[in-house]
C-alpha cells in the first residue's frame, strides 16, 4: 500500500493530538483561530458519551474532578472502540489504574462504574440464545451475570457510603426477557454460590443441592430445597429461570 | 464502471427522500402516523452487533423501510491502517440489512492508534490522494460493493497542496468509489473559506453523484458557521440544492438531523419541500 509522506503523518497527528489534549501546537498552513472548533467538537463526544454512561459517577465526582478525569482519559488513553458506545468501558479501566487525580475520598468508584458499564453493556449487547425449555433441567437465562463489589453500590446512593460499609455484596444482573430491560437483584452468598454451581451443573437441581451442601457444610439434605423455594419462583418470575 | 457499482438502469427512479436515524428518537420516528420518508439512515457503527431492545428496533424499522447506511469509523484519510476486523463486522451487517447505499466521510477519525470519534480534515495532498485510493479499493473489495465517499465540512485546511476539489476528483475519478454531495457542506465550506459554491460544485465529478445529503447549520461568528445537523434548513441552502438538482441525475436525499429535533410535523415539512424540489427538477429532466 503506498505510504503516506512522513511530513503528511505528522500534520495528522498533531491535529488528532491537539484534539486529545488541547495544548498549542504548530500545524502549517491552518488557520489557527478555527482548530478550537475541532478540539470542542471532539471533546463534546467524549464527554457526552461518558455522561451517558456513567450518569452516577458524574454526580457523585465534583464538577471539576469529572472533568479533569475525562480530559485525561482521552488525552491519555488510545480508545481502541470503534464503536463510540463501547468507549466507556475504557474508562471504566482507565479510572481505576490512574493515580495522578486523587479519587481516595471514593473507595468505591472502582465498583460503581462497574455497576454502571454492566447496565450498559448487558442493555446493549448481542442475543444470547435461549435454552429450550426441559424438565429435566432448569436453565438459566443466559443474558444474565453475577456481580461481586466491595461495596454496596447497586444499594446505597454512593454519596452515602461510609467506610464501614465495606464486604463483600453480589448482584444478580439480568436482561429480562420480554421487555430486554436490565435489572439489578441483590443476591446473599449463598444464592450467588447456587447460581454459580447451577450454571455449572447445566442445570441439574439436585447435583447442585448435593454440591452447595457440600461447600456451605449443611448436613440436612433437604434444607436447601425447602429455603431456596422462594428464591426459585421469583427468579421464575423475573425470567430467570427456565 | 466500478465493479461494484450497480447499473443505473436497474434502480428505483422515483424520488426518495430519507432521514437519518437516530437511537435517542427512534420510538417517536416508528409510531410516528406524521413521518414518512422514503428510507432511514442508520450509522451502522451506532447497530453493529447490538442485541435486545434495539436489535427489535432496528429488525422493525429495516421491515418497514430501506436501510441506507453512514458511517463514521472507517477513517479512511487516517495514517493508520484499516480495521480489517471492523470491515468484516460492518460487511455483516450491510449483508443482513441488504444495504444499498454505504457512504462515509472523505475524512479522518483515528490517528496513532486512537479514535477520536469526529471528523478530522486530511491534508489536501497528492500523496493522501494515493494512501486514500488504495484503501478504498481495499474497502470495496472486502465490503463487495462500491464506497460512496461524501465531501466533509472543514473549518481550516491543514497544510494543503491541492485545492479541495482537485483532491475530491482526483480521489472520486482515480478509485471509482461514489460521491456524496453534501449540499449544506458545500455551503459551509464555501462561507468558512470564501469561495463560490455553485462553482465549486461544477468543478467535482458529479457523474459520480450517488447520494444527497440536506442539513442545517450554525453561524458561531462573523467568518464561521458550524455543520451542526442541529438547525433547519436554511433558504439558501434549499437554493444550492435547487440550483445543484440541474447538474446531477436523480439519487435520494437525506435530511440529518441529529439534534435538536423539532416537531415531527415541521421535519415532514422538510421533506417535503425537498421532495417538491427534487421531484420538479428530476421528474421533468429525466422523465
Amino acid at each position: 500500500m503506498p505510504e503516506l509522506k512522513d511530513d503528511t503523518k505528522i500534520l495528522q497527528g498533531r491535529l488528532a493530538k491537539f484534539c486529545r489534549n488541547g495544548l498549542e501546537v504548530e500545524l502549517e498552513g491552518t488557520q489557527v483561530s478555527r482548530l478550537h472548533h475541532y478540539r470542542r467538537l471532539v471533546s463534546n463526544v467524549i464527554f457526552d458519551a461518558l455522561e451517558t454512561a456513567y450518569p452516577l459517577t458524574k454526580k457523585l465526582l465534583p464538577p471539576k474532578k469529572w472533568t479533569q478525569l475525562c480530559n485525561k482519559f482521552f488525552e491519555e488513553n488510545d480508545c481502541s472502540a470503534y464503536q463510540v458506545w463501547r468507549m466507556p468501558e475504557e474508562f471504566y479501566h482507565y479510572a481505576q489504574k490512574q493515580d495522578e487525580i486523587d479519587l481516595s475520598k471514593y473507595p468505591f468508584i472502582g465498583d460503581l462504574l462497574k455497576l454502571e458499564w454492566s447496565e450498559v453493556e448487558y442493555y446493549c449487547m448481542p442475543d444470547r440464545a435461549m435454552p429450550t425449555p426441559d424438565d429435566r433441567r432448569l436453565q438459566l437465562n443466559p443474558e444474565h451475570g453475577i456481580l461481586n463489589f466491595e461495596w454496596p453500590v447497586h444499594r446505597i446512593n454512593a454519596l452515602h457510603i461510609g467506610h464501614d460499609k465495606k464486604g463483600n455484596y453480589f448482584v444478580l444482573i439480568l436482561r429480562e426477557p420480554k421487555e430486554k430491560k436490565v435489572r439489578f437483584f441483590d443476591l446473599s452468598i449463598a444464592h450467588a454460590a447456587f447460581l454459580e454451581l447451577l450454571d455449572a451443573n447445566a442445570g441439574n437441581l439436585q447435583k447442585t443441592y448435593l454440591d452447595l451442601n457440600l461447600q456451605l457444610g449443611i448436613q440436612d439434605p433437604n434444607f436447601l430445597e425447602e429455603n431456596l423455594k422462594d428464591f426459585l419462583t421469583n427468579m421464575k418470575a423475573v425470567g430467570l429461570l427456565i | 464502471m466500478n465493479k461494484f457499482e450497480q447499473p443505473f438502469f436497474l434502480k428505483k427512479m422515483n424520488t426518495q427522500i430519507g432521514i437519518g436515524f437516530r437511537r435517542d428518537f427512534a420510538s417517536e420516528f416508528l409510531d410516528s402516523k406524521i413521518l414518512k420518508p422514503s428510507f432511514f439512515e442508520l450509522a451502522p457503527e451506532n447497530w453493529i452487533k447490538l442485541g435486545g431492545y434495539w436489535r427489535r428496533v432496528l429488525d422493525q424499522v429495516a421491515a418497514d423501510y430501506p436501510i441506507y447506511c453512514h458511517g463514521l469509523s472507517l477513517s479512511i484519510g487516517s495514517p493508520d491502517p484499516l480495521d480489517i476486523e471492523f470491515l468484516k463486522d460492518l460487511k455483516e451487517f450491510l449483508d443482513r440489512y441488504e444495504v444499498e447505499i454505504y457512504s462515509e466521510h472523505l475524512s479522518y477519525s483515528k490517528c496513532d492508534n486512537a479514535h477520536l470519534y469526529d471528523l478530522l480534515p486530511i491534508p489536501f495532498r497528492e500523496d493522501a490522494v494515493t494512501h486514500i485510493v488504495d484503501r478504498i479499493q481495499e474497502v470495496q473489495e472486502i465490503l463487495g460493493r462500491q464506497l460512496v465517499l461524501e465531501n466533509v465540512s472543514y473549518y481550516t485546511p491543514i497544510g494543503a497542496q491541492m485545492t479541495e476539489s482537485e483532491f475530491i476528483g482526483e480521489i472520486v475519478n482515480r478509485s471509482g468509489c461514489g460521491l456524496l454531495l453534501d449540499v449544506n457542506n458545500v455551503y459551509v465550506n464555501a462561507f468558512n473559506h470564501n469561495y463560490k459554491a455553485e462553482e465549486f460544485i461544477k468543478s467535482l465529478p458529479l457523474k459520480a453523484v450517488k447520494y444527497i445529503h440536506m442539513a442545517g447549520h450554525l453561524k458561531v461568528s462573523e467568518d464561521c458557521i458550524i455543520d451542526t445537523h442541529g438547525e433547519d434548513i436554511i433558504d439558501p441552502v434549499y437554493e444550492l440544492f435547487d440550483w445543484t438538482l440541474d447538474q446531477v441525475k436523480p439519487v435520494p436525499v437525506l435530511l440529518e438531523r441529529d439534534f435538536n429535533i423539532p416537531e415531527l410535523s415541521k421535519l415532514q415539512e422538510e421533506l417535503n419541500q425537498l421532495k417538491a424540489i427534487a421531484t420538479k427538477k428530476w421528474d421533468t429532466h429525466h422523465a
